[in-house]
């Protein structure tokens, strides 16, 4: 894995379509909608139209190279934590999940999944680590188009794809970028952030989409519009914001350090040893102490290896996923004890952090920055 | 031409205006002052997108019921006017064509441009002509009912079935005027 240097998060390693961990990028994920002209929007739907839809769908997807050996997942045949276990990993939406005749298809190596009669007839999603807005957009649109051979979506040339929804009418893309901005909330100018990006046409919302908290400083940015613009101008626009934010959130990073150097490390180190030394945490909590690790293995203090366990804690550390690792029903402190005891193990393998990384780099950026004003 | 613009989220009169520019695009959003204090927060700055949709029908239908115009009903999937104000969506791809007017409106207050551009699917290009001349069909039928022009109504209903069963999306129910 490719080693980036502490604050350099220069716009084309970002930019660059990697698929790697990145400082800032968690991940990204395209969904298209699409829907069956003859058919009522699955909320308007009777069962049997529904099933119907389902039945139509499914044998399509089973001709598609990518899901020829995956077995459906049936909403109705899955129990509760199987199904919130896929909320949290994104592959489902909370909506699918509480849908009757729905049905998800995922991929082998869990980044594609196409949804059946949730919002719309179909959903396609295309998720992968990193930021790779483009890469992900033309995996999503391949699988459209091989299903497209099977089933004709709805569609006009005025109106573009037609969707349950009228704010996904025309390319029925949503991007999102799942972005950790500690730096912006520390310095408190996540609102402001939060107001300039809605007045670009790009939304902000929490960890698990519509509703939810930010929480572990990780927001969902995805595009407000999908008609009037085409998929590569909507994701020309977002990469221009992200380039912009990962900078305004750069330079948040320096001025924390830069104002009070021991106070921001003093954070840090304790998140370090709540990770280390923790007996009862809180999936908030916990997300609140990853997201330190990630700022300090962001700074070079952790080989950046580390940053793809954390990005995997993150996951690991929801209710559903600590319960499914358990062999009985968990109640949540015997959750948070199970949670600690995983937080402690797989920290107790990694490296402590290195404090003294920063000195030399932050007499370096200020030295640069004496050039740069000169 | 009323003084008081209702609230875009609840529907009481709005106290709260602002203007937003978005490409030499001028948005104006209206809210009374208890939404306006919501829409504030951190993660609700986004005005609701079904809510607005919702706020625009039920004044749409207002109009209506003023001017007594007939209620709609999609001969497709059946959804008529107040369930459409209540839910605030489209119940099939086909109500796309008798709320026509409505999700204009909806289209104009939540959407950028009113055209796709971008992908299309492969062979569209003969069936979206037909659904265009579906939706014009059914905007001209609508209007012929509003102004009595029955005979002129009938024969477009009969445009439309042929269009549909081009479409490959005739209706089981015969279509009602």
């Amino acid at each position: 894995m490719k080693v980036l240097p502490p604050f350099d998060f220069s716009n084309d390693d970002v930019l660059n379509e990697t698929n790697a961990r990145q400082p800032v990028v968690l991940s990204t994920r395209i969904r298209l909608a699409r829907n069956i002209a003859k058919f009522p929007f699955p909320w308007h739907a009777k069962p049997a139209q529904k099933r119907e839809v389902l039945h139509l769908c499914l044998s399509a997807l089973s001709e598609i190279p990518l899901f020829k050996d995956t077995r459906p997942r049936l909403m109705g045949t899955l129990d509760i934590n199987e199904k919130a276990l896929l909320v949290e990993r994104h592959l489902i939406s909370k909506e699918l999940a509480e849908s009757e005749e729905s049905a998800v298809l995922i991929s082998p190596d869990q980044t594609c999944s196409v949804m059946i009669n949730e919002e719309d007839h179909l959903r396609i999603q295309v998720l992968r680590d990193g930021s790779s807005l483009c890469g992900a957009w033309k995996q999503a649109s391949q699988i459209d188009t091989e299903i497209e051979t099977h089933i004709e979506p709805a569609f006009s040339r005025n109106l573009g794809y037609y969707t349950s929804c009228p704010s996904n009418l025309g390319t029925g893309m949503r991007a999102s970028l799942m972005l950790h901005l500690p730096g912006l909330v520390l310095c408190g100018h996540m609102e402001k952030i939060i107001r300039a990006l809605d007045g670009n046409r790009l939304t902000v919302r929490g960890w698990l989409g519509e509703g939810s908290d930010a929480v572990g400083s990780i927001f969902q940015i995805s595009n407000q519009h999908t008609l009037g613009s085409s998929e590569e101008d909507i994701l020309h626009d977002f990469s221009a914001w992200l380039k912009h934010l990962i900078q305004q959130e750069e330079n948040a990073r320096l001025c924390l350090i830069e104002a009070d150097p021991d106070k921001f490390f003093d954070q840090i180190a304790r998140a370090i040893s709540v990770l280390r030394n923790s007996r009862l945490l809180s999936s908030a909590e916990a997300m609140g102490v990853l997201s330190h690790a990630r700022l300090a293995c962001d700074l070079g203090m952790f080989p950046s290896e580390t940053r793809a366990c954390i990005d995997e804690l993150l996951i690991k550390c929801q209710p559903t996923h600590v319960q499914a690792s358990a062999s009985k029903q968990l109640n949540p402190r015997e959750r948070d004890t199970l949670r600690a005891q995983m937080f402690r193990e797989t920290f107790s393998t990694l490296p402590l952090p290195n404090f003294d990384i920063l000195s030399s780099k932050r007499r370096k950026t200020r030295e640069k920055n004496k050039t740069d004003k000169a | 031409m009323d003084d008081s613009i209702p609230c875009s989220i609840c529907g009481q009169p709005a106290n709260v205006h602002w203007t937003k520019v978005i490409n030499d695009k001028v948005t104006n959003i209206h809210l009374c002052e208890s939404c306006a204090a919501k829409s504030n927060e951190i993660h609700s700055l986004i005005l609701p997108l079904a809510q607005i949709a919702l706020s625009i029908i039920k004044s749409k239908i207002k109009e209506d019921e003023a001017d007594d115009a007939p209620a709609k009903k999609c001969p497709r999937c059946g959804l008529t006017t107040s369930e459409f104000a209540r839910i605030g969506r489209p119940g099939c791809v086909h109500c796309y064509s008798t709320f026509d007017e409505e999700i204009s409106q909806i289209i104009l207050r939540i959407q950028p441009g009113k055209k796709h551009k971008g992908k299309r699917p492969v062979g569209s290009t003969l069936k979206s002509a037909l659904y265009e001349a579906l939706v014009d069909a059914q905007a001209r039928m609508n209007n012929a009912i509003k102004t009595e022009n029955y005979e002129d109504a009938a024969n477009l209903r009969d445009e439309i079935k042929k269009i549909e069963v081009s479409l490959g999306i005739m209706n089981d129910k015969p279509a009602s005027l």
